[in-house]
């Protein structure tokens, strides 16, 4: 049986009196990917917000590893992020710093490493997503193609057990998508990361086929069950993880 | 008359006294979440001391660069300016009643104890804490702060703590660039212009300047220090969701910053000096 890597159990979020996610359960194993289908885009990107540690749920809990999330004590929170690469549409670059210092600052920060080190990995993973070239320029000197890409290599520089995507597939180009999906599987098959990623549209969805095993749609906050557009190629087998109580709103 | 309100009922004195509990209220809370990030970052400094220990030093060095190194030419001319004033004014005065031996005196209680601290204050103000507080504001608003938590770095640790050393640090070589311009210039001017010899200024100086009023005014300078860059980065950390809030919270803070020091600076002086 596969270990459950991400489990969502029972999360709600309200947000100014309006229920963004009512009840969702949700598990992720290891070394899977699941995609959410959310045609609002509001619901899918609070949820992997959660999942990111970045917001409290009003109810519910998230697991990771099996450990929950202790929301609400940050100082708890930090190390638990640095295992999880969020990468959203409004992900930002610290403006001050070039892109090589941006996709080196977790290392620098962390690790006792020598400069010379950190750069060095920095550029690996700069040299990968193909923007090497541009490393020593400000981000608001570049263009949002390499600046999406240099968010994505700085998030997967960490080495992350989960990876978030939201609605980033689709503000990529063909080359970028790619270069994307080919280091995401990669972390999923030697590293056993999970994925999860929310997308408004199934189309977008589609193109990650060869790294989402199954996908859902969201509706009004709800999981309404699995997507039969979004689904996968068939390359990977359904693994029954999902959990399955009032049939409302679970998976 | 659906949106009209009755201005005349704000002039009650029920209304007025719910104002001032108000406003009140809002005081102590505000200067409860400021002891609130002090506490917090007294605490980071001493736990996360061997974390990412080359950038904090970095940013601290930054931070001292910008505020103190960069202010030094603006520092100068104001002291210049209010020592030659200060010294012109009270020779003009003394020399009438025959106290020119009082000048150190004068010199030390005005320029040393009170308007060498609330100068620089009043420079770092503008020139440092309300850069800062747009900075800070601005990272809150374009999710940098954000970017930050996700990769597992406490925003308060790596941009707030080597702000607030930094000012702290710098405020301080200020104060002390003030007084020495303030006072070796304003005598500079003083014999320039008046023709005053050094020989009748300096012993006077001596005898009045103590070490105490040097301690003071470096107690003075660290407060005015904490004060500005924990208002500041306070302030710029209330900007959360539109651009349009960065310049509405950076003049609030220059304006809490300039009340604080100034009521501090009065409850020092009346402490130490009545």
């Amino acid at each position: 049986m596969t270990a459950i890597r991400l489990h969502i159990n029972d999360v709600w979020y309200k947000d100014n009196g309006k229920n963004i996610l009512q009840g969702v359960n949700l598990a992720v194993p290891c070394s899977e990917g699941i995609g959410l289908c959310d045609p609002t885009g509001l619901s899918g990107a609070e949820l992997l917000q959660i999942c990111a540690t970045l917001l409290e749920p009003t109810q519910g809990e998230i697991y990771l590893d099996g450990t929950p999330v202790p929301f609400g004590r940050e100082i708890d929170l930090l190390p638990l992020r640095r295992k999880i690469a969020y990468v959203a549409e409004d992900t930002a670059l610290i403006s001050n710093l070039t892109l090589l210092q941006n996709v080196s600052l977790g290392w620098a920060y962390h690790e006792n490493k020598s400069l010379h080190d950190v750069w060095e990995e920095g550029e690996r993973l700069l040299t990968y997503f193909q923007v090497n070239d541009y490393k020593n320029l400000h981000p608001t000197e570049v263009n949002a193609e390499i600046f999406k890409r240099a968010v994505c290599a700085r998030e997967l520089a960490k080495k992350p057990i989960l990876i978030l995507l939201d609605r980033i597939i689709n503000t990529l180009s063909t080359e970028g998508q790619a270069l994307l999906i080919s280091y995401v599987g990669k972390c999923l098959r030697e590293m056993g990361s999970s994925l999860l990623v929310a997308s408004t549209s199934a189309v977008s969805l589609a193109s990650l086929a060869t790294l989402i095993s199954r996908s859902y749609t969201l509706e009004e906050g709800r999981l309404a069950g699995e997507n039969p557009a979004c689904g996968p190629s068939g390359s990977h087998t359904r693994t029954d993880t999902a959990r399955h109580d009032s049939g409302r709103n679970s998976i | 008359m659906g949106g009209y309100q009755d201005n005349t009922s704000g002039l009650s004195p029920g209304w007025l006294f719910g104002y001032l509990g108000r406003s009140t209220v809002e005081r102590i809370q505000h200067l409860s979440n400021v002891m609130g990030l002090l506490t917090r970052l007294i605490y980071i400094f001493f736990k996360e001391r061997k974390i990412g220990r080359r950038l904090i030093r970095q940013t601290v060095i930054q931070q001292i660069y910008s505020t103190g190194v960069q202010s030094l030419g603006i520092i100068s001319l104001v002291a210049l300016i209010f020592g030659f004033l200060v010294i012109v004014q009270s020779m003009g005065q003394l020399t009438r009643v025959g106290g020119e031996e009082f000048l150190g005196t004068l010199l030390v209680a005005v320029v040393i104890r009170e308007i060498g601290p609330l100068m620089t204050t009043l420079v770092v103000i503008l020139r440092s804490g309300m850069p800062m507080s747009v900075e800070i504001g601005y990272m809150h608003v374009l999710k940098e702060m954000r970017a930050l938590r996700m990769l597992g770095i406490d925003p308060l640790h790596l941009v707030v703590l080597p702000r607030v050393l930094g000012v702290i640090l710098a405020i301080i070589c200020l104060f002390v660039c003030f007084d020495a311009v303030a006072i070796t210039g304003g005598y500079l001017f003083a014999w320039i212009f008046t023709g005053t010899p050094f020989s009748v200024l300096l012993p006077s100086f001596y005898r009045a300047i103590t070490g105490f009023d040097v301690i003071i005014g470096f107690v003075k300078a660290l407060f005015f220090g904490l004060i500005i860059s924990l208002v500041c980065t306070y302030q710029g950390g209330l900007a959360k969701k539109a651009i349009t809030e960065v310049p509405q919270v950076t003049a609030r803070a220059a304006v809490q910053c300039l009340v604080y020091c100034f009521v501090l600076n009065v409850l020092i002086s009346t402490f130490f000096y009545l």
